[in-house]
Formats: C-alpha cells, structure tokens, sequence
C-alpha cells in the first residue's frame, strides 16, 4: 500500500513541478496541456487553474485561456489576480466590456494598486474613451508605481508609459494645451525616442494648430528612424497639402499608399490634391477604389 | 516692394476684410417667458429600440404671413409600437404672437400627427403663399397643407406620398424642399435611416447591460427624391434620377448650388458611411460624387459618424462650404469649396474645428452670422448617446456649442455665451430665425427628454444687418435656391442662399440675412433665380427686411 500511495504524491508532485519547470522555460504548450490533465484529477484547483490560463496566454490563445480564468474566478470571485488575468485575456479578443468590468472590479478590491489603474487607463484609451483613461490614469500616477512589488525598471516603465498614454489621450480628447506641456518632455526621454505613436500625437497637435513647419521636422526625424513607415509619409503629405505644396505633397502620398495600399487616407487625400492639379484620371482611379473599399470594407463592430 | 499709396491700400483692405470689433455672441434663454413647453419625447423604456436615438426636428415658420415666425416641433411616440396615444407625444405648432410670447395652436391647427416623427420641412410647395409642412417618421411621413385659415390638411395619400414601401424601411430622418429643375415648384428629399423592425431587432450590450445598437447592426436605405407634379401631387424619381442608387444610412441634409451652374445640388450626411454629395445634372438626374469632391471622408479616410449639416460659404469666396457635425473622438468637419468642381478640401484643422469639436457628439449644425459682423459663425447641437457618458467618464448630456467666425477660421466662444447657454441636455435638431424681429438670429433646439431651449440673441453689438423675404413668381414662391450677393459700399462682398434645410431633421426661416459689420447699407445687391433671372438692387440700407419680388 505505501509504495502505491508514494508513487501517487509522488506522481502529483512531480507532474505539477514538470509543468512550473515547462512554463519557466517558455514551453507553454507543453506547460499548458501538463495543467490541463493535473486539472483532471484537481478541477478546483485554483493555482492550477491559473497556471493553465496563464499557459494560454503566453502563447497568445486567449480564447482557450478564458474559462480557465473564468472557473478561478467562480471559485474565488476575489481572486484579483485571475480577475486581472481574465481582463487580459478579453482584451486580446477585444471584449473591451467585459475586461473594463473585470478591471473596475479589481480596482474597487484594491483601490491603491497603481498597474491596475494603468491598465485600467489603457484598456479606457484603447476604448476611445479618452476622459476616463486620463483619469484613470492620473490616479494610477498619483499613487506611485514604486512598492507595488515591482522592480525599480519596471516601475519606471509603468510611470513612462502612463504619462506616454495619458498625453496621447489628452491630444485626441482635443486638450491640446495639457498634451503640449507633457509631449516634448515625454520625446525628450531616450526610452520613448522611437515611439511612433507619441511622436504622431505630437504632430496631430501641431498640425490642428497650423504649426506646420514644427509637425514637418517632427515627421522627418520619424522617417529619419523608420523610412518606410506610411503613416509618416501620410502625416507629411497632410501638412505638406495645407502648405499648399501640391506636387511634392503628392508624392508622399503616392509613398504612403504604395507602402499601405489598403489605406484609404493617403487615397482620399490624393483624390483632392490630383483634381487640384487637373489630374482628373487619376483621381478617379483613386476615388473608384475607395468606393470599391468602403463597399467592401465591413463597418466597426458593436 | 510696395509703395506708400500701395500698402495703404491694403491695410484699408485688410481692415475692411477684417471682423468688424467682436461683440461676444450672447444668448438668453427665453423659453419659459416665450410661453413654449415643448418635451421631446422619444418612448424610451428600458428596450434600447434604435429609433429612440433619433428624433428631433423644428422648423421655423411664419406658417400664417404675419410676419412673425412660428414654431413646429416634431415629437417622438411610444417605443417600439410607434403610437402618439397621448398628447405628450404630438407634435406641436406654436404660433408666435407678435409679442415675444407664443401660443399652442396644435388642435386648432390640426397637426398633432401620428406615429412617430423625427423631423420636419416646411415651405410652400404648391406656390399659394402659405407655407406647408412635410413630416418625417418611421415607417411614414405626413405631407400637411395649409389651408392659409390657420389649420392644415393631411395630404399625405392625395399628393402620392403614402405607403413607398412596406414597414421596416420607411424610417425617414430628414427632409428637404428645393427645386430639383427650376421649373417653379418644389421638390421634396427625403433621407432615410436604416431598416428596422422592432420585431427582429437584436440586443445589444456587455453582459447584462444593454445599450444601443451600433449602426453596422442595421442594413441601409436610399434616399427618396419626389418631382413636384404642379397639381398637389408628387412623383418618385427615386430610382429614375440616380438617388436611389446609393445606400446610405441617411441623416441630416443640405442644398447649394456647389459648382455654380444653377442647379441646386443635395449634400446628404451618413451615420458611420461616407457622405454623400448628388450633383444636379440636370434633367432630374443626379451623380453620387462625395468621394471625388472630397465631401464624404474626412482627412483620415474613415467614415465617421455623421449627423447634421450646413452648406453655406463662410469665408465669402462665393463658393457654398460644408460643415456636418459627428460623433466624440471624430471632429466635425468643415469642407472648403474650392470652387466651380475643383472639390472641396478639408478644412478642419485649419477652421479651428480639429481639437475643439473633438470631445464632441453633435446633431444640429448651422453658419449663421450672430454678431452681424459679415462672417458667418457656428451652432452647434450636441449630446452623447446616453450610454456613452459612462464609458467615457464624463456626462452625456452636452451644452451647445458656438464658434465665432473670425474672417475664415472659427474660435469656440461657447463658454463666453451666456450662462444659458451652459446648460446641459440631450440636444438635437435647431432652427434659426429671427424671431422677435430685433435683426440678430436667433435659436429654437430641441432636446430629448427636455425643454426645447429658445435661444434669444442678446449680443450686444451695433452691427448692421439686411435681411430679404424673396417671392419667386418664374422661380418657387419661397425663392428657395435663389443666390445672393451683396456688395458693401467698401467693396466687400457678402454670399448667401435661401434654403431652409439647415441643420438635423429641421427647417429654418427661408429669409436669405446678411451682417453688414460697419457698414450701414449695401451697394449693390444681386439675386440670381433659380429660373435664372438676375434681379439686381443698389443703394439698400439695411436694419430691414426687404421683400423682393421676381421681375
């Protein structure tokens, strides 16, 4: 009976060891499929159960990761880490709802967790819903990411990419003013120098200021890192356009949609600007595929 | 380099072009001492029925020639069964009584209606001097004459205009009275909505919360365009004259003449779909060209949800430009004509719109010159969808917004407007009009779950002013597509057309104002009919309406 009995704990302790050892070594199939069968024989295993979603999520299925989290999260509704987990994971599916909830849900638990009112600001800016990200993310910065268990870099990192979101989140809510006094100092430091989406914000405000000649050098030193980038050169044929500099402002957007050509904003700009100089063949051709795109082009889910 | 007769020259130029010294544009809310309790119903219960989004349209009329302009609301009705059970959800008609007040003439009047209504255009479609209504409602309009007693006529089945198609795609959102041929009559575009049926309707939501539909949830309609038969009756060009070819999830509508070619052209603004821009060809036919104008997409090439319009010129150039509200996160946009078909550019950013409409849902939308300083400014209507406030952390309904026109480019004056002007609700249509005849136009809104708001114009300003009530007798009685410019004894000129589609789902007074700044009188006036005749008119002092008959 005892060798049995041994064979067993062994057997258990062994398997669930077999799999840490798989997932801390970046095999998270074999980690993933290790938890599943443990959970087997332990279905209301709550590590267990994480383990197995958080396997899922590392290889980016996070379809396959949600009941897991789910059925943690029926065990123990105030598990903040499979709630967390779980927002994840409909994030990646863009199930932006059901992640906010899970979120609100956490921070209600834990209202001083500082990442979780980042993520919560970012998923709010990845909504749309730039008002709520900012405040979300103003609290987060007002808490301090520092003591919250993480390292000294990746504190860091979370105080940068906050105010990195919530600069960007202030351009596109339309408060120019506040965005101006953060973007340049945010540019300014090293780890955002190839931050496209910052520096992009940056010429949006210049640009919606009719600081042309500024958005212009923002732009170039983007395509001096990323030449081909066709948003840049979208971003240059716009300001180039309200200079009035049709033919070169034509030519970048010939750029941005050779390098994009499933973009329909450097073909409707390059419609205006052709008929501006009587190319009118070929501004139909451009017109006729944006037609043909928005014909085809299925409209933004709920 | 110039010389000193040379650059004085342009300095007098520039300070005659320039806005004359800007009064702030203040509005006081008069309603309740106007005598007007109009409540927007929209049925809403709980059931997120798409329709309930939509209603909202007034009309500014002087529905009985006294010459003081009256008031018509359209009203929403029980949700989904689409009933006016109660008098809460008619529409109304208030009359305006000379004196700052206005009366329900509703019963009286006979224009309570049925169903459920969004909006409304009023002219004089059959040329006898009394203005008519035309009112839009899902799954049926009603065309009501007027009898020119006081009281109105369904003439909805005698005029050909009932039953174009079965439930479900009737759900027309705005209309609009021009003369599609100039033949003296006018013609009637009705934009519709979606498909929907109550029935079939799906839910939507984020678990157990239910919202609103996303529009990608309903399939589109086309448009309706109906030639005026001169006999009280109406045909369905539709299909015939190019219009119903394009499907469309249709809102607000304006006219101009774009490209100078006296034909009146139909802008037409599309919730989440590019825009459409018919151009007249001639002959009853029309040519979709949003895309080669440059009308139907904003710079970025995604459609954005559209909403209300207004196509006037604002930077008096002569040429009729384009300002259609959208949703938070989408500025409004505001097109510059470039001229006789070279397109139109987008003009968003450098109109001042780009960041300051962006945290903006907005509905009405309208140039009017409120400080008579001879550049057309800004209305707008807003309101976020009501699920909206939450997700976005701020609330959902909006106080209105107002954007001065400082010689081409617009400032948001909003907050500066008055603290009645502040208020907060779920806004939708506007008409404009000068209601208390003080020669600076004022505003009616209408609101979804509250008070429509009468706007009355208190800016304080010594501005000039010249208003014309056309009478067509070759051309439409109303003068509706007629073009005007005035010339100031400084050179300056002035443009402007008659039309009283402005805006969402409503009609504003077909007077054709101009602000005059400084300057007292104008010159020269010219009119061009839409029969093509050119009425000109020299030495017009202003602080008047001048009525205009077509020789």
């Amino acid at each position: 009976m005892w060798p049995v009995l041994a064979l067993l704990f062994l057997a258990a302790d062994d398997g669930r060891g077999d799999a840490d050892r798989l997932f801390a070594s970046g095999r998270y199939d074999e980690a993933a499929n290790a938890y599943v069968r443990l959970l087997e024989t332990s279905p209301n295993d709550l590590g267990l159960l994480e383990h197995a979603g958080n396997s899922y999520l590392a290889q980016n299925r996070p379809t396959l990761a949600i009941p897991f989290f789910k059925r943690a999260l029926a065990l123990s509704p105030n598990d903040l880490d499979a709630a967390r987990q779980l927002a994840t994971a409909f994030s990646a599916i863009n199930e932006f709802g059901e992640a906010q909830s899970l979120l609100a849900h956490v921070a209600q638990l834990d209202p001083a967790d500082a990442v979780t009112w980042f993520r919560l600001g970012v998923l709010m800016y990845m909504r749309g819903a730039y008002p709520s990200a900012v405040e979300d993310l103003d609290r987060a910065l007002a808490l301090g990411f520092a003591g919250h268990g993480l390292s000294g870099r990746d504190s860091a990192q979370y105080q940068n990419r906050a105010e990195v979101v919530r600069a960007v989140a202030q351009v596109e809510m339309g408060r120019p003013a506040e965005a101006a006094k953060e973007l340049p100092k945010l540019m300014a430091r090293p780890e955002n120098a190839g931050d496209l989406t910052l520096r992009f914000s940056w010429v949006e405000l210049l640009y919606d200021a009719g600081r042309y000649q500024e958005a212009i050098q923002q732009v170039d030193i983007a395509l001096a890192s990323s030449p081909e980038n066709s948003s840049a050169h979208f971003w240059r044929a716009r300001i180039l356009s309200q200079q009035q500099k049709v033919p070169e402002a034509i030519a970048e957007a010939e750029k941005a949609r050779d390098l994009s050509p499933e973009s329909p904003g450097p073909r409707g700009l390059l419609v205006r600007l052709y008929q501006k100089v009587g190319q009118a063949a070929d501004a139909g051709r451009e017109a006729e595929w944006l037609r043909a795109h928005e014909a085809a082009a299925p409209e933004p889910a709920q | 380099m110039k010389g000193p007769d040379e650059a004085l020259a342009s300095l007098v130029l520039l300070a005659v072009f320039a806005p004359s010294a800007g009064a702030q544009i203040r509005f006081q809310d008069i309603t309740r001492k106007a005598g007007l309790h109009f409540v927007l119903h929209n049925g809403a219960a709980g059931a997120f029925h798409q329709i309930e989004l939509m209603p909202g349209g007034v009309a500014a009329l002087d529905f009985n020639n006294d010459g003081c302009t009256d008031l018509f609301f359209a009203n929403g009705g029980t949700s989904p069964s689409l009933q006016k059970n109660s008098p809460a959800f008619w529409n109304r008609l208030y009359r305006n009584n000379c004196d700052g007040t206005f009366t329900d003439v509703t019963e009286k009047a006979g224009v309570a209606g049925a169903g459920f209504s969004n909006g409304v255009a009023a002219a004089d479609y059959d040329n006898d001097g009394f203005t008519d209504l035309f009112v839009t409602g899902v799954n049926g309009n009603i065309l009501y004459h007027n009898r020119g007693d006081g009281t109105f006529e369904d003439v909805t089945r005698k005029a050909g205009l009932a039953g174009v198609d079965p439930p479900g795609k009737t759900w027309a959102i705005a209309a609009g009275w021009f003369d599609a041929d100039n033949d003296g009559f006018l013609d009637l575009v009705v934009t519709y909505y979606v498909e929907w049926n109550a029935a079939t309707e799906r839910s939507c939501g984020t678990g157990s919360t239910r919202t609103y539909c996303h529009p990608s949830q309903y399939a589109g309609l086309p448009n309706r365009i109906f030639r005026n038969n001169h006999d009280g009756t109406f045909s369905d060009m539709t299909a015939k004259s190019g219009i119903g070819a394009a499907i469309g999830k249709g809102m607000g509508l304006a006219f101009a003449d774009f490209d100078g070619d006296g034909l009146m052209d139909i802008f037409i603004a599309n919730d989440t779909l590019p825009n459409f821009l018919f151009h007249n060809l001639g002959g009853f036919r029309f040519r979709e060209t949003g895309i080669e104008m440059g009308v139907a997409l904003p710079e970025s090439g995604r459609p954005v949800a559209f909403m209300g319009a207004d196509f006037r010129d604002f930077d008096n150039d002569g040429w009729p430009d384009l300002v259609v509200t959208g949703m938070v996160n989408d500025s409004y946009q505001l097109f510059r004509n470039l001229g006789r078909l070279a397109g139109f550019e987008d003009f968003t950013a450098k109109g001042g719109l780009a960041a300051a409409t962006r945290r903006l849902t907005g509905w009405a939308a309208a140039f009017f010159d409120f400080d008579n300083d001879g550049w057309k400014d800004l209305f707008f209507a807003n309101a976020h969808f009501p699920e909206l406030g939450s997700l976005l952390g701020t609330p959902a309904p909006l106080p209105n917004s107002l954007f001065r026109n400082t010689g081409g480019r617009f400032e948001d004056i909003s907050t500066a407007a008055g603290p009645d002007f502040q208020g907060a609700a779920f806004y939708r249509g506007a008409a404009f009009a000068d209601f208390d005849n003080d020669g600076k136009v004022d505003v009616i809104v209408t609101a979804i779950g509250s008070e429509a708001r009468l706007f009355r114009n208190v800016t304080p300003t010594t501005n000039h002013w010249l208003a014309f009530r056309l009478r067509g007798t070759k051309s439409n009685r109303d003068g509706i597509g007629a073009r005007i410019r005035v010339t100031l004894p400084s050179g300056k000129t002035l443009f402007n057309h008659a039309t009283t589609s402005v805006g969402y789902a409503s009609s504003s007074e077909p007077l054709v104002r101009f602000g005059l700044g400084v300057e007292d009188r104008a010159k020269a006036v010219e009119i061009t009919w839409p029969s093509g005749t050119v009425q000109r008119l020299m030495d017009v002092a202003g602080g008047r309406v001048v009525a205009v008959r077509e020789p």
